[in-house]
């Protein structure tokens, strides 16, 4: 989808860059070399655009105009159909299930996000950049050692081992909860088997506490999994 | 940003946070904060109290001798207007700052295989 807009966005002096968030690069390579992009396409192995430029969730974008000033934050981007109008399959386990109902109730923004993405192309329309500043919103101080949290559990991951990660993440997820990044991602190396693809459930986290399903509805459902965000 | 010390040479402070020494102090744009009580005889920055000064936070992992510094709290989560220096892998694992593709407009997208 995003080779598509860079295609169409290109015309208008814009580039698409793409990051794959992951801990492992190997778990984001099949879908980059599968995507045909002739955009950059680069890894975040360490969550670094989190602390940096608040991708606490994905899909998340930010806007930069020319001279490298923020001119729109880190924002929820959906540029595809959301759930709401797709057929629920009959006969699924209630889990699953609970997890098609909560999908389904997101209301559906792309072409939403699309206009005002093709506003900005064609008009230049965004924030100032010191509006764009304060709209990027306050990091709490628990927010704040969320992040370097994960990033001691992460180092350690490399250095130690699996298990040395653990009580840092939970750290982290304790501390923020709002930072999905950080416990999709410790979640899905606990429920996805190796050389397998991503388990999107979620559902049985090992060590950790909470698990999708009950995280979003405990934030009071998915008008809540992202950042409030206006384009 | 990890240490294995509670000091760190002004240098690597700066390449982290963009806290860069000047006569007046460790500064930022156009803030400024005193360093005085921070710097040991060799140059080397006290970790926890740059940190503090300089509103950012640290975790210390005291089984393993590490220390983490987080992002600065109780401020913007963007601390400039500007696209930050931000290293990233490439396919290829070279590392790459995210500013290299500046020069037009750019859509910065965050997409996760979980």
């Amino acid at each position: 989808m995003w080779q598509g807009l860079n295609a169409e966005l290109e015309q208008y002096g814009i580039t698409v860059v793409t990051i794959g968030i992951d801990v492992d690069p190997t778990n984001c390579h099949p879908y980059m070399d599968k995507s045909g992009a002739t955009h950059p396409q680069l890894v975040d192995t360490a969550h670094a655009t989190v602390g940096a430029l608040g991708f606490t969730n994905v899909p998340m974008s930010m806007w930069v105009d020319a001279d490298g000033r923020i001119v729109q934050p880190a924002h929820y981007s959906p540029v595809t159909p959301g759930w709401g109008d797709r057929p629920i399959p009959e006969g699924l386990p209630p889990r699953i299930l609970g997890r098609f109902e909560v999908l389904q109730k997101a209301t559906d923004r792309h072409q939403e996000y699309l206009s005002a993405l093709r506003r900005w192309a064609t008009d230049g329309v965004a924030l100032d950049p010191e509006a764009a500043r304060t709209a990027s919103g306050l990091r709490s101080e628990d927010e704040a050692m969320a992040v370097a949290c994960f990033e001691l559990g992460n180092h350690l991951r490399h250095t130690v081992g699996p298990e040395a990660a653990v009580p840092w993440w939970r750290q982290a997820h304790r501390l923020d909860p709002n930072n999905w990044a950080a416990k999709r991602q410790a979640w899905s190396l606990v429920t996805t088997a190796e050389g397998e693809a991503p388990d999107l459930m979620q559902e049985d986290t090992g060590p950790y506490d909470g698990n999708w399903l009950d995280d979003v509805l405990a934030v009071g459902g998915i008008a809540n999994y992202y950042p409030p965000t206006t384009w | 940003m990890i240490t294995t010390t509670p000091t760190v040479a002004p240098t690597e402070w700066e390449a982290a946070t963009g806290w860069h020494l000047e006569t007046q102090g460790m500064c930022l744009g156009d803030r400024c904060v005193p360093v005085a009580g921070v710097t040991a005889s060799d140059g080397s920055l006290d970790l926890e109290e740059v940190a503090k000064r300089t509103g950012r936070v640290v975790v210390h992992d005291e089984l393993h001798g590490l220390w983490a510094v987080g992002p600065e709290a109780n401020a913007p989560v963007l601390s400039s207007t500007e696209l930050p220096r931000l290293l990233l892998e490439d396919r290829a694992g070279n590392q790459v700052d995210l500013r290299t593709f500046l020069g037009k407009r750019m859509v910065i997208h965050a997409w996760a295989p979980w």
